[in-house]
This record gives C-alpha cells, structure tokens and sequence, in this order.
C-alpha cells in the first residue's frame, strides 16, 4: 500500500518535508522514493538553509583573511581588522568586552589537515 | 550539549563551535573546528599571545598536515571551556604568521573528554561529558 510504504519512508527520513509534499500531491510510492532520494540534495539545502545551522556565507563573503568579533549569536558582526588585537580593542570600545572572535579563511577549500 | 554546524558557503558546512579559552586571569572566546583526525587541540598564534601566553616559551614541535604541510608549534596548558564544562588541557599555539583559519579541537585535550555524535543530516554536533573516564589512564607521551 503506498500509503504504508510513504509512512515507513517518513519514519526514516530525517526531515519530514518530502512525506508532507507526497501527501499534498498524492504522489505514487515509487515517486516518492524518487522524491525522498532528492530530499538529500536540495530539498535539504533550502529547508536547512532555514532551520539547520549557523549561516556564515555572508562572514566567509565579505570578511576573507580578517579576524572579525561576533555577537552572541555567532553570525553579527561588532567590528573586523587585520589583527586579533584591534579587533579586541575595536569591540570594547563599541561596548563589547568579551565578544566570539574569530579569523575567516583567504579562502574557501576543502580542510584536509593543511593551514587553509 | 548541542551545537549547529556552520554553514560557509552554499555547498559546505562544516563542525565549528564556539568555544572559551581561559590563562589565569584572562580569557578569549572563539571557534573551532571540531576534527577527529586531528592528534590534539591548536590554536592560532595572536589566541596565545591574547591570553597573556609567552608562546614561544613552550615546548616546541612540528605538526604536519595532510599534504605535507608542516608548522611548528608551542605547547602549553590552558582551560578549554565547551557548552560550560570546562577543563585544563594540553595545547599546540602555532608560530607566529602560521595563518591558521581557526582553533582545531583534535584527540587529545577533546575527544579523549567528551563522547562526540556528528549527524551529518540534522547538521549537528552534540557532546556528553565523559565524566568515566580517568584522563591519567589515556595514552601520554614519554
């Protein structure tokens, strides 16, 4: 029974975003695997762009080779530079005393063990 | 405790958590990346000297990458605070101009204190102190 078959799926994926979209549009079971093997990819990415992880596109983006200090929530930034040191005086002059620091790559590769 | 992932760009994320390190008096919060092919903790070279640490003063050695890479580095002994437990460790401060992206959390100084899931699909990281272990039963160089 498809139904069944859809309810097992839903129990073994992690999300429950494609047994919801097979429900709504009464897809077949075999389409429904289809669906749930396309889950991992995309279907992922956009509903754990949202829900997931900590996003840090924007710091990797506009603050490469710098150190910068976060706010609490480790995605605002108080201020950037060059040196840990500035960054440290920068943010307790703006009234951070004891922010995340932090430096972002040059570069954004694959981390196998080397320095970047 | 629990901690997300970070996500860097639209294809990759990657186990970096926050992190406090703590040299008498004075202490930095930061991030790093959680690495079990990592041997021991590191950490950048201004880290060291922000926490009032002579870096060079330590016992130095040579860490190698993957590819080969080597950096020198200076060991020394600081607290490392994760999700509030905290606890005395051993760790590397690379040479200066090493350009180390962030703080590795690595076997020794880490993994050997907590149990650590990584759950690739929920992009998750979750850590239970292991309050059972005795770290002086760990394996410790000569």
């Amino acid at each position: 029974m498809p139904f069944g078959r859809l309810r097992a799926d839903h129990r073994a994926s992690a999300l429950n975003i494609s047994a919801l979209w097979i429900r709504l549009f009464g897809c077949t079971a075999k389409l429904a695997k289809t669906i749930h093997l396309v889950k991992s990819g995309l279907f992922d990415m956009l509903s754990n762009d949202i829900m997931l992880h900590k996003d840090w596109t924007n710091l990797y983006n506009e603050y490469r080779g710098q150190w910068v200090a976060l706010q609490d929530d480790e995605t605002t930034v108080i201020t950037s530079g060059a040196t840990l040191k500035e960054v440290l005086v920068e943010a307790k002059k703006l009234g951070y005393s004891d922010p995340i620091v932090h430096r972002v790559p040059e570069k954004i590769t694959a981390f196998i063990g080397s320095n970047q | 405790m629990k901690f997300k992932y970070k996500k860097i760009d639209p294809w990759m994320r990657r186990p970096i958590i926050p992190i406090s390190l703590r040299n008498k008096d004075a202490s930095i919060r930061t991030e790093a990346l959680v690495d079990s092919g990592a041997d021991r903790c590191w950490f950048a070279y201004e880290v060291g000297t922000a926490l009032g640490i002579e870096v060079e003063k330590g016992l130095k050695e040579t860490v190698y990458g993957f590819t080969g890479h080597q950096c020198d580095y200076f060991l020394h002994t600081i607290d490392l605070n994760v999700g509030g437990w905290e606890h005395a460790i051993e760790v590397g401060f690379l040479a200066k101009d090493s350009n180390a992206p962030y703080g590795v959390l690595g076997q020794s100084g880490f993994f050997d204190l907590y149990i650590v899931t990584f759950d690739v699909i929920k992009y998750e990281i979750e850590l239970k102190e292991r309050n059972q272990v005795k770290r002086s039963s760990l394996p410790r160089r000569a």
